[in-house]
């Protein structure tokens, strides 16, 4: 039948797309779009997809009729409220792997509000269907909770007779090739996003640019912030692990944004402590940058602080150490076992520096290589005087924020 | 369309269907490649051998490759990241090099002795096999994520040369429905591959506990699990002075040749690696997962000790940088899991233990010994090992109780 031929060239078409960088929502537009015009009329689809992801909860690909196509990204939290009143949920809870609800007709209480919005659109006909990535799994079995690799798609149909029965035939025909295809296409984009996620942008770009050869390191002048959490220690005695956990994640999510804000980028965390750097990579001026992200975390540390202390929940403080200099930055450790990191006589001096915070009573000391600069346009810059530090050669002026 | 030619598009278009489903469960590469050859041969293909090559993001494998035989079965080679374009390894006069130099997708070749020779003398040895006919086609993945940034050629996808015995050679029906297949594999492998690579990094990069973990999913933000255990502290010595001393490239050097020596031996241990900070390692021996972790622990610290004098010894040979290391271990509940901003994570471990482990690691000058063991490792201990000696008891910064304090003979 020449809708057969058409409805294979599509599916074929939908594997050839797959390989392409063509994004997911431009995929289902293009289905969408073939699948009417061989005459299987979709007025609007939702595929839906739950990758493993720290941040994403699910991402939904979605085209209709008259918006065309879009794409919705759910974090764990806003995931939850739209998951339970879904018919996925309902089909996921029953351990069906299809729906078909036709939204003509009557006085149908309906019980999902979703439907009931599709209806006062127009539509006429629904078919849901769930394709499983892993063979015989009983999906009633599975913890709603965790992710797992399900793809969901919803067809909607506003044709006065809804969906015919070679219209389903044609759909559970082309979804075995598209979800395959998301799969591919979300696998890469994840993949992407837990490199960045782990490694910080640039690292993760480095990695999958594919230059990630056991010890490869570059040369460059950078700033160097060592920041710690003050007050963790004493506190991690008497409150419990999870409360501790969601107190330094507090800061931390305050925190980061301030430094990527100003060009700088997270090497790692250590317990209640970060490691960043603002390279020249990203052109200029990264020392003033520098200076003044951690003007800028000073404030929002405030903030979060007054936020809690009105919640009644411990606030804590923060030491800051910036320094600046020649270091290397790259892949460091064994061939199977590696880490981003910087290394170089300027790490361990402002590791020293950070030391100093509570010798000088400053949580904010600024090595000379960042301030003497920058001393005409940041006029809240102090001498503290000069230092010996532990380890490193000569002595070093030191500032503070005043 | 004649009945046979008609037969085998259905077969096809079935191996195409079977080849997307492995795809979605996720089937080995391995299983999923003889599987779809015998189905090939099953449907009239005459398929002598098939090779599958594909570049990886692997930290050392540069490529692999599948070679599968009709008779022999399928034997899998990882081509080291260095390696893999070598010419003295026959690549530079291969039919594969051709291909992905060339603009085509496909490079076909019969295999019918002729007076000419062969553009490739790879030919002459399958002829002399018994091949009639080859076939070599590459599917092209989308540059931007695997796209090299060095000077090798990019092609970044697959590349597969099918081999074919029998009189005929390949018919133009079979060179179509491999044609026609190629989407199908490569999306499937594509799909695989890329959760291969995000793996084989993650396992790099966050080592093999942390990695599983988060492709298991249990990686949502702040999620953590307190868990009992040995915590590990790994510095080299006098290494702020030598960092001073040495140009940036032999830093590095000496870095990894005593990381790359001391890390298999926590791992082997099944101890896991949590990071590098500088000249110093952390890492960790859950009870968990490692049975007596205490002993386990104070084992991969002597095998950790010789290791690095045989790594000093070598170097000191070769007038090379050398220096010694010190090492603490202490143990407690910590927490243990995804801490940061929503944009950007780290695996760590927190908790009063770990406090208490830096400050024992921070003890060993003021001891004078290189091996600093915390109570809770030690005494359990003492009864089966005669090496583990008391340096008294102290008192560490922003810990309550006095801490005894051990050391190796």
């Amino acid at each position: 039948m020449a809708q057969d031929r058409a409805i294979a060239e599509i599916a074929q078409w939908v594997t050839d797309e797959a390989l392409t960088a063509a994004p997911p929502e431009a995929l289902v537009e293009g289905l969408c779009l073939r699948l009417n015009a061989a005459g299987v009329g979709v007025f609007r689809a939702n595929i839906a997809i739950r990758p493993i992801h720290p941040v994403h909860g699910a991402l939904a690909f979605r085209w209709h009729h008259q918006t065309g196509a879009e794409h919705e990204v759910f974090s764990h939290d806003t995931l939850q409220d739209a998951w339970v009143n879904s018919p996925y949920h309902y089909m996921h809870k029953t351990g069906t792997t299809e729906m078909r609800q036709r939204l003509t007709g009557a006085s149908q209480a309906d019980r999902f509000a979703l439907l009931q919005q599709l209806r006062d659109q127009g539509a006429t006909d629904y078919f849901a269907a769930s394709i499983s990535f892993e063979p015989g799994t009983n999906t009633a079995k599975m913890d709603p909770d965790r992710p797992r690799n399900i793809i969901r798609c919803s067809w909607v149909s506003n044709d006065p007779d809804g969906f015919s029965d070679s219209d389903l035939e044609a759909l559970r025909q082309v979804m075995s090739p598209l979800a395959l295809a998301l799969a591919a296409k979300t696998a890469q984009r994840i993949a992407r996003d837990l490199m960045t996620i782990y490694l910080g942008a640039d690292a993760g770009d480095r990695v999958l640019s594919g230059e990630i050869g056991h010890g490869s390191v570059t040369e460059m002048r950078t700033a160097i912030l060592y920041l710690d959490l003050a007050g963790f220690t004493k506190l991690s005695e008497r409150l419990p692990g999870e409360d501790i956990i969601a107190m330094l994640n507090d800061y931390f999510t305050a925190i980061v944004p301030v430094i990527d804000r100003f060009g700088g980028q997270v090497l790692k965390f250590m317990g209640d402590g970060l490691l960043a750097i603002f390279s020249e990579l990203g052109g200029g001026a990264s020392r003033l940058n520098a200076l003044d992200a951690v003007a800028e975390i000073e404030t929002v540390v405030e903030n979060v602080n007054t936020a809690r202390q009105s919640a009644g929940r411990p606030a804590a403080g923060f030491t800051a150490a910036l320094h600046a200099g020649q270091v290397l930055y790259g892949n460091i450790g064994a061939p199977e076992r590696m880490d981003f990191t910087v290394i170089g006589p300027a790490v361990n001096t402002a590791a020293r520096i950070l030391e100093m915070c509570k010798a000088l009573d400053r949580h904010i000391l600024v090595s000379e290589h960042v301030a003497k600069p920058a001393l005409l346009d940041r006029p809240r810059l102090l001498s503290l005087g000069q230092y010996g530090l532990r380890g490193v050669q000569g002595r070093q002026e030191l500032f503070t924020l005043e | 369309m004649s009945d046979t030619r008609r037969i085998e598009r259905i077969a096809i278009d079935e191996i195409i269907d079977w080849v997307l489903q492995q795809g979605l469960y996720g089937t080995h590469f391995e299983p999923l490649l003889v599987q779809m050859c015998e189905k090939l041969v099953a449907a009239g293909v005459p398929l002598w051998r098939v090779n599958f090559s594909m570049r990886t993001l692997h930290p050392e494998i540069g490529a692999f490759a599948y070679r599968w035989k009709r008779v022999g079965g399928i034997l899998r080679e990882d081509y080291d990241r260095h390696a893999v374009y070598n010419p003295d390894q026959g690549w530079g006069s291969s039919p594969l090099k051709a291909l992905m130099e060339s603009e085509s997708f496909e490079l076909r070749h019969r295999l019918t002795p002729t007076d000419e020779p062969f553009p490739f003398p790879m030919f002459d040895e399958l002829v002399e096999q018994g091949a009639t006919d080859y076939f070599a086609t590459q599917v092209v993945f989308d540059p931007g994520v695997t796209g090299y940034a060095g000077t090798e050629p990019p092609t970044a996808g697959m590349m597969i040369s099918w081999t074919a015995d029998g009189p005929d050679g390949f018919s133009d029906t079979d060179l179509a429905a491999i044609r026609r297949l190629l989407p199908a594999i490569a999306l499937a492998l594509k799909s695989n591959g890329m959760e291969q690579m995000a793996d084989d990094l993650l396992a790099a990069y966050l080592g093999e506990d942390a990695a599983r973990r988060v492709m298991s999913g249990s990686i949502a933000r702040g999620s953590v699990d307190a868990i009992e255990a040995v915590i590990l502290y790994f510095d080299l010595s006098g290494f702020t002075k030598l960092s001073e001393a040495l140009p940036g490239p032999e830093i590095i050097d000496l870095l990894n040749a005593y990381f790359g020596a001391v890390v298999p031996l926590i791992e082997d241990r099944g101890g896991n690696v949590l990071k590098f900070m500088g000249d110093g390692m952390l890492a960790i021996f859950a009870r968990d997962t490692v049975q007596n972790s205490e002993a386990t622990a104070v084992d991969a610290i002597c095998a950790i000790r010789d290791a690095v004098d045989a790594v000093s010894a070598a170097r000191a040979e070769e007038r090379l940088a050398y220096t010694g290391c010190t090492m603490s271990a202490h143990a407690g509940k910590v927490l243990y899991g995804n801490i940061g901003s929503p944009s950007r994570l780290d695996f760590t471990v927190i908790g009063p233990a770990v406090n208490t482990a830096a400050r024992i690691n921070a003890m060993s000058a003021h001891v004078d010994q290189p091996i600093v063991i915390g109570a809770n490792v030690a005494r359990p201990l003492l009864q089966h090992r005669s090496d583990i000696v008391s340096l008294g008891q102290y008192r560490l910064r922003g810990v309550s109780e006095r801490q005894e304090l051990f050391t190796l003979d």
